[in-house]
């Protein structure tokens, strides 16, 4: 039996699972929707997975990541449970070595990472406000009635983009409605919009950070090629995108499993299993903390949330 | 009849302990400590401030709410400062506007000088004598530092306790006895006596400390810096995690910085020649010269809309820069998700471990 790693991301738009061999390389991949149900997503890239696996290969350890990182990470009993900054930079390095700078915009958060000889230096994410992510430009969308890759092609054909203001999206919103209407062309706006979306990030979360080539850009909005032109425009160097590139987070966590000491083997049929999760607001204080209770074929496993002494479960 | 006073400052890390033992020693007021700040609070507070006003603005006002409603009817404000200066005009407006009869006690009229403070409490208190004034005085000074020293000790060490299996850190629970103890001390020397009783308790924890263990500064806007509550626990996440802390903002650092910004400016490396404002010019000093000592990172916090921290950040900016010193720069408003302030912490300690040799800081 040869050794190989599982590695799960589990994001508030998506869920992806790998599994890769002792050399980093990538012996199984699932990308799916999570739909708001991180546990049956999580199920359901299990299954993907352990069909497409080799059977000659054992998951000798398991790692999570992402927003729901913890709630998984205690119901498969990972070993590695990391955010999702670090889980990124280590992904990134096992496949593009020498990189300096990763710019990453998810669903609803967006973040740079600086990298020197293989060590994360700095790092910066959006703090209080999510403008100039992803849900910005898919609700643009729909408000312009276009699905999301015909929005990057007609971008694309448009050289002329439509100044739009950048620095929040609800005033972005506004600008937006106010230059349809005095004529701007759909391609314009939309190719302005992408633009506003790059000098968002550059003003808000690469403020300050010396931008380094090699330059490689992730996270869901990476898929969209209108956007990735504005940022080379804006940057004066290449910028790569992966096709593998919505993976790096679980690939992290799964190379982050190989260093692990604690190694636990996986078992797949974990998905015949049932979880439940209960959230019970404790009533000891006006704070009402919201504790988060899991059970694993109705025994309890672990629970979270409280703040203080008074919280402890039920 | 008249109403009795009741006193309340607001919930400020510890320090309602200070401003208590002046208003009871000083006016012979009653004093009382707002409840625990909570999510009621803040949104108290923040349904009755102004949307865009300053975060300590709406928490303090939330404080003042919940107090009133225990029957407090005084409200200590320092008085002075940035937009802090005249927080007690406003506030006293919005509870008189609630239907709470209250007054506000200002410590200081726009200047902050133990002789306005005098003036301010004998304009309440007529028959306060400066003797009297002076003995009090002298007691919340020896506080104060007893206070303050006690609990830099204790975030410099919180992470190492070698007995890890009490309900609460041995170090803290040691702090938490001495603010309960403290309240009664008759004087500055009987004060004195009981830190160093408390200090001498503290040093015999007994610690498994690494050699060069994680080093993270923290710095920024004192209200913040010093409330844990507002700046979602942070402290405790990183003496969780295995790191010493320092951070030298607190009361008695602010009652010094104030006054020697002309010295901060000299300690800042070059990197600044103007008065920012505030405490700004004392976090980049600190900054500076933490660098200076090798600090492992930094961390800056502010409230939202904080003009002073802002303009600081710019110029940490290029001392991080120049030096490749990581800093992390952390935004608090009135939300409770502690989340994703744990991601952040999470990511800047993993990258600080990862510059440094492998393994090194726990040898």
């Amino acid at each position: 039996m040869k050794p190989a790693y599982l590695g799960i991301d589990i994001g508030s738009i998506s869920t992806k699972g790998v599994v890769i061999d002792a050399d980093n390389n990538i012996l199984a991949d699932s990308y799916l929707w999570t739909h708001g149900n991180p546990i049956a997503a999580v199920k359901n890239v299990l299954n993907e997975l352990s069909r497409k696996m080799d059977a000659s290969y054992t998951v000798v350890n398991t790692g999570t990541t992402g927003s729901a990182r913890k709630l998984i990470g205690v119901a498969l009993n990972a070993k590695v449970i990391k955010n999702e900054i670090t889980a990124h930079a280590m992904g990134t390095l096992a496949v593009v070595p020498d990189a300096r700078t990763i710019l990453e915009i998810g669903g609803q958060d967006s973040k740079i990472i600086l990298i020197n000889n293989g060590v994360v230096m700095d790092y910066a994410m959006n703090t209080l406000c999510a403008a100039g992510t992803g849900s910005f430009l898919s609700s643009q969308a729909k408000r312009l009635d276009l699905n999301l890759e015909d929005f990057a092609e007609l971008a694309l054909s448009s050289n002329n983009p439509t100044k739009i203001a950048a620095r929040c999206t609800v005033f972005a919103e506004s600008d937006l409605v106010h230059k349809a209407q005095i004529g701007h062309s759909k391609a314009d706006i939309v190719a302005g919009l992408c633009r506003a979306v790059v000098l968002n990030y550059l003003n808000n979360v690469g403020k300050g950070k010396q931008i380094k080539s090699p330059v490689v850009f992730q996270g869901g909005v990476s898929k969209n090629a209108a956007v990735i032109r504005e940022f080379e425009k804006e940057l004066g160097m290449p910028v790569h995108v992966d096709n593998n590139g919505h993976l790096m987070g679980a690939l992290g966590v799964a190379v982050l499993c190989k260093d692990e000491e604690d190694q636990t083997p996986f078992n797949f049929n974990i998905t015949d299993v049932t979880f439940e999760t209960k959230g019970v607001e404790c009533s000891h204080c006006p704070n009402n903390c919201e504790v988060i209770c899991v059970y694993k074929d109705g025994i309890l496993l672990d629970a979270w949330g409280n703040k203080c002494e008074h919280g402890t479960q039920k | 009849m008249t109403q009795e006073k009741i006193a309340c400052a607001p919930q400020i890390g510890d320090y309602q302990v200070i401003a208590n033992i002046l208003i009871s020693r000083c006016l012979g007021y009653k004093t009382i400590k707002c409840p625990p700040m909570t999510k009621r609070t803040l949104e108290l507070g923040s349904r009755h401030s102004p949307d865009m006003i300053c975060t300590p603005f709406k928490t303090t006002l939330g404080n003042f709410i919940e107090a009133a409603e225990q029957g407090a009817n005084v409200f200590i404000m320092p008085g002075f400062g940035c937009r802090l200066g005249l927080y007690d005009i406003l506030q006293q407006k919005v509870l008189t506007e609630l239907g709470y009869d209250c007054e506000f006690v200002t410590l200081f009229e726009y200047i902050p000088t133990v002789r306005r403070m005098f003036n301010a409490m004998q304009e309440i208190n007529p028959s306060l004598t400066q003797e009297k004034f002076d003995e009090v005085f002298a007691l919340l000074v020896q506080v104060t530092l007893d206070m303050d020293g006690l609990a830099f000790f204790m975030r410099k060490n919180m992470a190492f306790a070698a007995e890890k299996n009490a309900s609460q850190n041995p170090l803290m629970a040691t702090y938490k006895s001495y603010l309960q103890e403290i309240p009664a001390a008759e004087d500055a020397e009987a004060a004195a006596k009981i830190g160093e009783k408390y200090r001498a308790q503290m040093e015999s924890v007994p610690l498994n400390k690494p050699a060069k263990p994680i080093r993270i500064g923290i710095i920024g806007e004192i209200y913040i810096v010093v409330e844990p509550f507002s700046n979602c626990n942070m402290e405790n996440w990183l003496a969780d995690n295995g790191v010493e802390i320092i951070r030298h903002s607190s009361l008695s650092d602010f009652a010094t910085a104030i006054f020697s910004v002309d010295e901060q400016i000299k300690n800042s490396g070059g990197y600044v020649d103007y008065n920012i404002g505030s405490t700004a010019n004392d976090a980049i000093s600190r900054a500076y010269e933490m660098i200076q000592e090798g600090i492992d990172g930094i961390i800056h916090v502010k409230p939202s809309s904080c003009s002073p921290e802002i303009t600081a950040m710019s110029i940490l900016q290029n001392i991080s820069q120049d030096t490749g010193t990581p800093f992390m720069y952390m935004t608090f408003d009135t939300e409770t998700g502690e989340a994703g302030v744990h991601t952040r912490l999470e990511a800047f300690l993993d990258m600080i471990k990862m510059r440094r040799p492998k393994g090194d800081y726990q040898q």
